[in-house]
């Protein structure tokens, strides 16, 4: 596995991430 | 955007490569998303002191917040989220769904924290119970991320099959490596030993008596066949008694 592809893995991973909480945060304050 | 082609990554067809990264972006979203619900749920029940209900004959106390179902939905999407990174993980990338287990026990460890030291009314004070619950969480989801953390190379960077681990497998679609998978073996060979059996003995000569008792073996193997007659056996096998003897 080449240092590209971990790379590329990694930062998808972390906007996912963040993605992931801003998507739950909008979720909770839509179903509280 | 940007995508490894099959050159650079040997057999790995560029469509599983596709496939793993999609598992990957969607698992870690729904983990964090499910986390997150998880999070924000935990704290509005424990707003209301920690204890709530909902539905059923029986008269409640507590009702529950609203939302505060949506707990469990976020158990079993971060279940799922779960799943999808380790299907997503590539042989030798980052072993990313090994920060599923600390994450989970680090964020309710917290609101346990938080919580326990600053308690919602009519809470007055500490509450021992959940500063307990928070050291367990803690020391649940802290040891596991120290051990992934002091591998961190490995586990959250990824490392090449066949640069130190040479006790692992690796399957054709790029998967995590199996150390339970056979090893491929070669073709026996009468000259070369194989590699599980044991080590042959290195320059030690073997004992006199078994060096002996062998020559004696053979000389009566060759008699036996005819190949000594009677005479050239006695003599042969005085010459090697003699032999022993000096």
């Amino acid at each position: 596995m080449s240092n590209r592809l971990r790379t590329a893995v990694l930062v998808l991973a972390a906007g996912a991430t963040a993605g992931g909480i801003w998507f739950g945060s909008w979720l909770w304050s839509t179903a509280s | 955007m940007w995508l490894p082609t099959a050159d650079e990554h040997g057999s790995l067809p560029a469509r599983v490569r596709v496939r793993k990264l999609v598992f990957t972006v969607v698992g870690v979203f729904v983990f964090a998303a499910s986390l997150t619900v998880v999070f924000e749920s935990m704290r509005a029940v424990m707003d209301v002191g920690g204890m709530c209900a909902s539905g059923g004959p029986y008269e409640i106390r507590q009702e529950c917040p609203d939302g505060a179902g949506l707990i469990v939905v976020g158990i079993f999407g971060g279940l799922i989220g779960t799943g999808l990174v380790a299907a997503g993980t590539f042989r030798g990338g980052p072993q990313l769904w090994t920060l599923a287990w600390p994450a989970l026990f680090l964020a309710l460890g917290w609101n346990f924290w938080v919580y326990g030291i600053d308690p919602p009314p009519p809470n007055d004070g500490p509450v021992w119970g959940w500063l307990v619950c928070a050291v367990l969480f803690f020391a649940m989801g802290g040891i596991p991320l120290l051990l992934v953390l002091r591998n961190a190379r490995s586990t959250l960077w990824g490392r090449d099959p066949g640069s130190s681990s040479s006790d692992t497998t690796t399957s054709s679609d790029g998967a995590a490596p199996r150390r339970d998978a056979p090893q491929p073996r070669e073709p026996a060979s009468p000259h070369r030993p194989h590699p599980d059996s044991t080590p042959p003995r290195r320059d030690r000569p073997p004992p006199p008596e078994d060096d002996l008792v062998s020559d004696l073996e053979r000389l009566s193997a060759l008699h036996r066949d005819g190949h000594l007659t009677d005479d050239e056996f006695a003599r042969a096998k005085d010459a090697r008694l003699t032999e022993e003897g000096a």
